[in-house]
């Protein structure tokens, strides 16, 4: 199984559109750090950059991160196995590994791993971005201490894992669909429209939306409506869940049904 | 003779949303012994690829049987799958990785060295291109790509649908000359084609799939035997005089473009030449007209030679 890993990882990190986006991602932490050294003022001003506001207060520059690294995770965990079913791949594999629950399982962890290991390296490349304007004149590191740190690596992780469990869920609904705009569209109707209407209709069903679990489990804040509460352990514990049952389906039917080539 | 492929009463049937279904495979019985290449014959549609997916356990017969190397598949194809390469439609790579890299991942999942792959790209005339992406491989050089990934197991059975798809005339020999030697290493290609002079050329037995049955297998010579022609090919100077003087000597005869074409065994063939000579006509050719594999496919799998039930 961790042969079949370490292969089905090379085989993620090959996949053009997942190169794209991670070079995407790195002009994204270049360009984040050309803007908060022009934007900052003079180190002691008003407009100096803080560091602490990295990851602090209501409204932390990483946030951003929270966004888009999720997002492309959806668009690559879709890809990465669409995109074995549009070329056919999966049939030479069979003929080599016919274990199809051990390829199946292997794929999914491949998309988590690359997913979590990318955006802890992009996070830290992201935040590493606003050292020059904070050390160089352009702003502080006051604040900056341990338990600031230790907040710090605490969001990047809840990032990092939000963003394999994107990728992992998007891979199975792919599996199950065997197309990436397929498995697209299933999401973006999702959580365009479903989760919008649960919203609206049922208000006290919000704990238990993926855009709910999402943005508490990424903040560590806990969630206290006036319809309900959600605990940080409790949102990365439902979207866990959530994942674990597209996996689970996504392997079964993977199992079960014939493979072909298109 | 021990078999390496036996297959009884497979049947695949596809289901269609609004409960159309489409029945692919159709009772196909087949033994293949070990060892030499056998030839798996029929037209497009015919159930070739089908009744080959079901085999490597890519898709789960709807009834009937199937056993490789003596294990039943696809419930325990694991356990053989490392004596058997198979290539099945067309091979696909990931585009962006090199040939010799597709080929070393895939050596990976059965513990196969590095060696083994560069190896099996040598074997089929890859290395030069190699370390190229797959991606800027034409159709051909992903064929031989495929071929090596098949045979980078060393294994006792090839499984091949359609090996020659894309190749040019020189490849395709190419090809023939590696699978007769496969077959004459003792181990045992089962080959798919619809090349019928590749097949007729290279392999020990042949089976004819049509509408997902087979109607005719065994040795190649015994399957052409099956061809209903018996008849002799002669050249003569006039051909207009040669018919008037064999319908004479009441020799049922016909003429096409160049030659006489005459309704009789090639062991009539002294009646033939003493008919022309007794008026003065000499025999620039006799020669048997030889039934091809080709005719033989196509008179058994034409509309009107598939039995009614085999139709249905």
């Amino acid at each position: 199984m961790i042969t079949m890993l370490g292969i089905e990882v090379r085989r993620c990190l090959a996949r053009r559109l997942v190169r794209w986006l991670i070079l995407l991602a790195l002009l994204g932490c270049g360009l984040a750090g050309v803007i908060g050294w022009r934007e900052a003022g003079p180190a002691g001003t008003a407009d100096e950059l803080r560091l602490v506001e990295l990851w602090g207060g209501d409204d932390p520059i990483l946030g951003i991160a929270a966004f888009f690294l999720p997002a492309g995770a959806v668009v690559a965990g879709a890809s990465m196995i669409g995109a074995e079913w549009r070329a056919g791949t999966f049939v030479m594999l069979m003929t080599w590994q016919p274990h199809r629950r051990r390829v199946a399982t292997a794929k999914l962890l491949a998309c988590g791993v690359v997913a979590a290991a990318v955006a802890i390296g992009l996070l830290v490349l992201f935040g590493a971005a606003f050292l020059p304007a904070t050390l160089w004149g352009r702003g502080t590191t006051a604040g900056v201490d341990a338990a600031w740190f230790a907040s710090l690596s605490g969001g990047m992780l809840r990032i990092a894992a939000t963003t394999a469990l994107a990728a992992m869920l998007m891979a199975a609904i792919a599996m199950i669909g065997r197309n990436t705009a397929a498995a697209l569209g299933v999401a973006f109707g999702y959580l365009m429209l479903v989760e919008n209407i649960v919203r609206a209709w049922k208000p006290w069903a919000g704990r238990f939306l993926l855009g709910e679990n999402g943005a508490v489990f990424v903040t560590g804040a806990d969630l206290e409506t006036a319809a309900f509460t959600r605990s940080t352990l409790t949102a990365g514990l439902t979207l866990t869940g959530y994942v674990a049952m597209a996996a689970v389906i996504s392997v079964a039917l993977f199992q079960r049904r014939d493979i072909a080539a298109t | 003779m021990t078999s390496v492929i036996e297959i009884t009463g497979l049947r695949k049937e596809y289901r269609h949303l609004r409960g159309r279904s489409q029945v692919a495979v159709d009772g196909l019985d087949l033994e293949v012994p070990e060892g030499g290449v056998f030839g798996f014959l029929g037209p497009n549609g015919s159930g070739k690829t089908t009744t080959i997916r079901c085999l490597l356990g890519l898709a789960r017969p709807t009834a009937g049987s199937c056993r490789l190397l003596g294990v039943p598949t696809p419930e325990q194809v694991g356990r053989v799958v490392r004596r058997v390469g198979a290539i099945v439609e067309t091979p696909a790579f990931f585009p962006t990785m090199s040939g010799r890299r597709n080929l070393r991942l895939l050596a990976r999942t059965e513990g196969i060295g590095a060696r083994a792959a560069d190896l099996a790209l040598e074997r089929v005339g890859l290395t030069e291109r190699a370390d190229d992406p797959v991606k800027a491989y034409s159709l051909g050089m992903r064929q031989r790509l495929g071929l090596a990934q098949a045979l980078l197991k060393d294994p006792e059975v090839l499984i091949l649908d359609e090996p020659a798809n894309g190749l040019d005339p020189a490849g395709i020999k190419e090809i023939r000359e590696l699978l007769r030697s496969l077959g004459d290493e003792g181990r045992t290609v089962f080959v798919s084609s619809h090349l019928l002079v590749e097949i007729e050329h290279t392999c020990d037995r042949v089976a004819i799939l049509t509408r997902g049955r087979c109607v005719a297998a065994g040795p190649v010579a015994e399957v052409l035997e099956r061809g209903h022609r018996s008849s002799l090919l002669v050249g003569v100077a006039d051909l207009d005089a040669g018919l008037a003087a064999l319908h004479d000597a009441s020799i049922p005869a016909t003429r096409n473009h160049t030659r006489l074409e005459v309704d009789l065994p090639p062991s009539e063939a002294a009646r033939v030449s003493e008919a022309l000579g007794r008026r003065d006509l000499w025999v620039t050719e006799l020669r048997n007209d030889e039934v091809t594999l080709e005719d033989v496919f196509l008179e058994l799998t034409s509309t009107r030679s598939v039995p009614e039930e085999a139709a249905r």
